[in-house]
């Protein structure tokens, strides 16, 4: 090396970070959409066994648990503002209520879970297996779409974490958060899915 | 030598962010997508709350949190005015091909 050859900053695109968040995303969605797709055909067919397994859910349950996620839809919004706006601490505190936001969210879907298996409602049991065939598809569905969606919540939380720790460790900051910004649009995305699951699954009673 | 220009310069001449974007926008995007809820919950509870009904809102809220939350209203960038609604159409002709493939199915 000579001492002419220029330093090189460090490359940063913001437009292209963003991009390739998005794609993941919009593959995200024809994901889901597939799942979508199945629910609307069986539902289309059965249903009136979709209305009758729909009683089975605790209507105010799912509808604490749409609150929870999209409040915590906005306080991740905030905690990126925050960061943009030069305020670490604010985001930091925001990001970890985002977080908890989260973790009870899971919490509650888990104990819904429980109930239902409880009453001898999974996947192969007899109970389920004694009702009409479109109750045991709607379970099925229902398990399917919101365990993939909890799935998609939980490692919200693990990205949410590492963000955090980026945050106190003052890897991010007002000219650099795009990391933060891309884990916000991908926890919008599950609170998005979840706009959908909400009626699809506990308003059609 | 051009003055070099850091990112956070870039985005408060408007391109790529939302330095316009305040925590107000934040709060009432909020509220509407929460007041959306309230009134499906509510709807269904009426028992008249059609589950066509209960879509649009669902799709109300999702298009406040694409375009507020997710910031497609300052995004600049055409690829992303392009890409989403691309994609979406692709769900809308899978969704309708499969579906009038099971409502005509013998």
């Amino acid at each position: 090396m000579n001492e002419a050859s220029p330093a090189i900053p460090a490359h940063k695109d913001y437009t292209g970070a963003k991009l390739g968040m998005w794609l993941f995303l919009l593959s995200e969605i024809l994901l889901f959409g597939g799942l979508f797709i199945l629910y609307s055909a069986y539902r289309y067919r059965y249903a009136a066994d979709f209305h009758q397994a729909s009683r089975e859910m605790e209507l105010f349950l799912g509808t604490l648990n749409t609150f929870l996620l999209q409040t915590s839809a906005l306080t991740v919004g905030l905690s990126i503002l925050a960061i943009r706006r030069g305020n670490r601490k604010q985001s930091e505190y925001l990001l970890l209520g985002t977080m908890v936001l989260g973790l009870v969210f899971l919490g509650i879907k888990a104990g819904e879970w429980l109930a239902h298996i409880e009453k001898g409602f999974y996947p192969q049991s007899p109970a389920l297996l004694a009702r009409p065939k479109g109750e045991i598809l709607f379970f099925s569905l229902y398990y399917t779409m919101t365990g993939l969606h909890g799935l998609h919540v939980l490692i919200g939380v693990c990205v949410l974490a590492t963000m955090w720790i980026f945050l106190r460790r003052e890897k991010l900051n007002r000219s650099y958060f795009v990391p933060l910004e891309n884990s916000g649009l991908y926890w919008h995305l599950v609170d998005i899915i979840w706009i959908f699951l909400y009626p699809l699954f506990y308003l059609i009673a | 030598m051009e003055p070099q220009r850091s990112q956070s310069e870039t985005l408060s001449d408007g391109r790529n962010g939302d330095n316009t974007a305040g925590y107000k926008t934040y709060i009432l995007t909020w509220l509407a997508i929460i007041a959306l809820t309230g009134i499906t919950f509510t709807l269904s509870r009426m028992g008249g709350g059609a589950i066509v009904l209960a879509l649009l809102i669902a799709g109300t809220q999702a298009a406040l949190a694409l375009y507020f939350f997710m910031h497609l209203w300052t995004e600049t960038a055409r690829v992303f005015k392009i890409l989403i609604p691309l994609v979406l159409v692709i769900l809308v002709v899978l969704l309708s091909l499969v579906f009038s493939d099971v409502a005509f199915r013998g």
